[in-house]
């Protein structure tokens, strides 16, 4: 009679195991399908919000940089490496070497950038892609650079001086040797939109097309016939005439 | 400024007392070294930002001394060696040349330049020999011919570098540190037109502190004067910083122009080689090419000889037209 009730408790025992094995497995189903619809779910609204255009998310009072410098507006990394992407994206064709600057200038300003810049790409694209309703691809560019400059919220561990961002525009425009009008006319748009001061974006302008002649006459020197020994000091002085313009942008960025 | 509430009310609770006056000279005091304190904040800050562009605007000018001594010693030397060589040049009577009737070189040109280099050569092996710091900085801030004619009495080196210790201009860019007294013979002068003005420069003195002046009106007196100094020192500022400015565009338009000229000056040196040395016979390619140089020699003549400053260390309107006329130059 022990063994029955042994046998019996045992069994429903092994039944309520069971039991909750299959009750187990169920929920275990149910969990993962709830799981993945969440995650489809979260995947959606993360594709969703990184096609809308938020305002960086605003720290303590403590960190937030300074919103002028000598009356000009002061972004937002973000905001900055959005606006290059766009003037990148403007004449319709983005070159490999003006990725490469992107990326380089991405390094120099955000710590983050290698796992932020799909994020920031894709942001931009999403924007770029508004065009073909709207059949105007330059000022769906312009109107995207408007809303990042009006959405940045620049802290005081991630914000660019409205300068230097002028010169990394400069310089990514220049880095496939083609300057265009539409390139110009972004630019221009920003440096006007920023409050950055005329006279020391043209300067800015000229020292670049100054280092462009510079490094065409380098190219030069070096086809000529002429030996190397006879050539040499002009080679050295090229490259500290460059240096000297380097260091006039770095005074006319930061005095 | 008011007083805080709390210690007026402290001063009115303990004035039966006999305390008040101390408690009332303590709070002034406090009030006192703050304002002082500030003061003294303001002048270090506009002092520090006077320096740094001025040191900034003396190497911008060295900066173009030493650009302007590689151009006359290097790409015009060239070109007046290989120019000089060849007979029957007439800009004026080339056929299919007509746009080169409109150039106008004069002879004189290309004499003050072979003198400009023959300068420059005597001024290079200064440089060379270290003793040229000043010298390059007028030669940045003055034309050359106006530097030349500085330099004819003597050696040119000693020259310029005689007229870098005596001018208060040269000398407040030459010079050591405004902290350090090193001002030289500037010290207490006016420069840059006036603008940083003899007590603004002497403003390394300036300490406003309880020890110097104690009451709560001496310092708010300290407050005005420092305002004021560091008004005068912000005027320095911007003008130095206008100074560096127009001169690293004069930097930038020589080196420019300098980038069209040496490959010209390689090409005259060819056509010499190739086609001898009678203009006369040479195709009007070349033709071309040579009055391309000698138009452009004399451009670069013009950027040299142009000063940027006055005697007092303002910038003159003839560099100004100068920029515009260049660049317009360049952009056609």
């Amino acid at each position: 009679m022990a063994k029955e009730k042994n046998t019996a408790r045992e069994r429903m025992q092994n039944d309520a195991d069971f039991y909750d094995a299959k009750e187990h497995i169920k929920i275990q189903e149910a969990v993962k399908t709830i799981d993945k619809s969440l995650k489809r779910t979260v995947n959606n609204a993360k594709e969703k919000i990184d096609e809308i255009d938020f305002p960086d998310i605003k720290k303590d009072d403590k960190d937030i940089a300074p919103t002028t410098i000598d009356g000009a507006k002061v972004l937002s990394t973000t905001s900055a490496l959005r606006i290059i992407y766009y003037l990148m994206a403007v004449n319709g064709e983005i070159y490999h070497s003006e990725e490469e600057k992107f990326d380089l200038i991405g390094k120099e300003l955000d710590p983050e950038f290698m796992s932020n810049r799909e994020k920031i790409v894709k942001r931009c694209k999403t924007q770029m892609k508004r065009v073909e309703e709207r059949d105007d691809y330059y000022d769906t560019i312009q109107r995207g650079v408007t809303t990042a400059i009006s959405l940045s919220k620049p802290t005081k561990d991630s914000f660019i001086t409205p300068k230097l961002l002028v010169w990394d525009l400069l310089s990514v425009a220049y880095s496939d040797d083609h300057y265009d009008e539409s390139e110009k006319k972004l630019i221009r748009f920003i440096v006007k939109k920023l409050n950055v001061n005329e006279t020391e974006f043209l300067e800015m302008e000229s020292s670049f097309l100054t280092l462009m002649d510079i490094q065409k006459e380098n190219d030069w020197i070096k086809t000529t016939n002429r030996q190397y020994k006879e050539i040499e000091k002009v080679v050295n002085e090229l490259a500290d005439r460059k240096a000297v313009i380097l260091e006039s942008v770095h005074d006319l960025i930061t005095l | 400024m008011a007083l805080p509430l709390l210690f007026i009310g402290i001063a009115a609770a303990t004035g039966g007392l006999g305390i008040g006056k101390s408690v009332k000279a303590g709070v002034d005091a406090s009030q006192a070294k703050k304002i002082n304190k500030s003061a003294n904040e303001l002048v270090e800050e506009s002092t520090e930002l006077l320096n740094k562009q001025r040191t900034a605007c003396g190497n911008s000018l060295s900066h173009l001394g030493e650009e302007k001594l590689f151009v006359l010693n290097n790409s015009m030397t060239q070109f007046l060696d290989t120019f000089t060589q060849i007979k029957n040049v007439d800009f004026n009577e080339s056929e299919g040349l007509e746009e080169l009737n409109k150039m106008h070189i004069d002879e004189a040109e290309f004499e003050e330049l072979r003198e400009m280099v023959n300068f420059a050569g005597s001024f290079a092996g200064g440089a060379a020999a270290g003793t040229a710091g000043g010298a390059l900085v007028a030669f940045g801030a003055y034309g050359a011919a106006q530097t030349l004619a500085v330099a004819s009495t003597g050696t040119a080196i000693s020259a310029l570098s005689g007229a870098a210790a005596t001018n208060a201009t040269l000398a407040f860019f030459g010079g050591g540190s405004l902290a350090t007294g090193g001002l030289g013979m500037a010290g207490g002068a006016a420069v840059l037109g006036g603008l940083v003005a003899g007590p603004a420069l002497m403003v390394m003195g300036f300490v406003a502190g309880a020890a110097a002046k104690k009451g709560l009106e001496k310092a708010q007196t300290n407050q005005a004067e420092a305002i004021q100094i560091a008004a005068e020192l912000d005027a320095g500022s911007l003008q130095c910083e206008s100074i560096r400015r127009r001169t690293y565009i004069f930097y930038n338009l020589l080196a420019r122009l300098d980038a069209y000229f040496l490959p010209l000056v390689y090409k005259m040196e060819d056509i010499l080689k190739t086609e001898g040395d009678d203009y006369k016979d040479y195709s009007l390619d070349s033709k071309k090419a040579i009055a391309s140089c000698a138009s452009l020699a004399v451009t670069i003549k013009s950027v040299l000889d142009t000063p940027l400053l006055t005697d007092d260390g303002m910038l003159t309107d003839e560099s100004e037209e100068t920029v515009k006329r260049i660049e317009n130059v360049i952009d056609n």
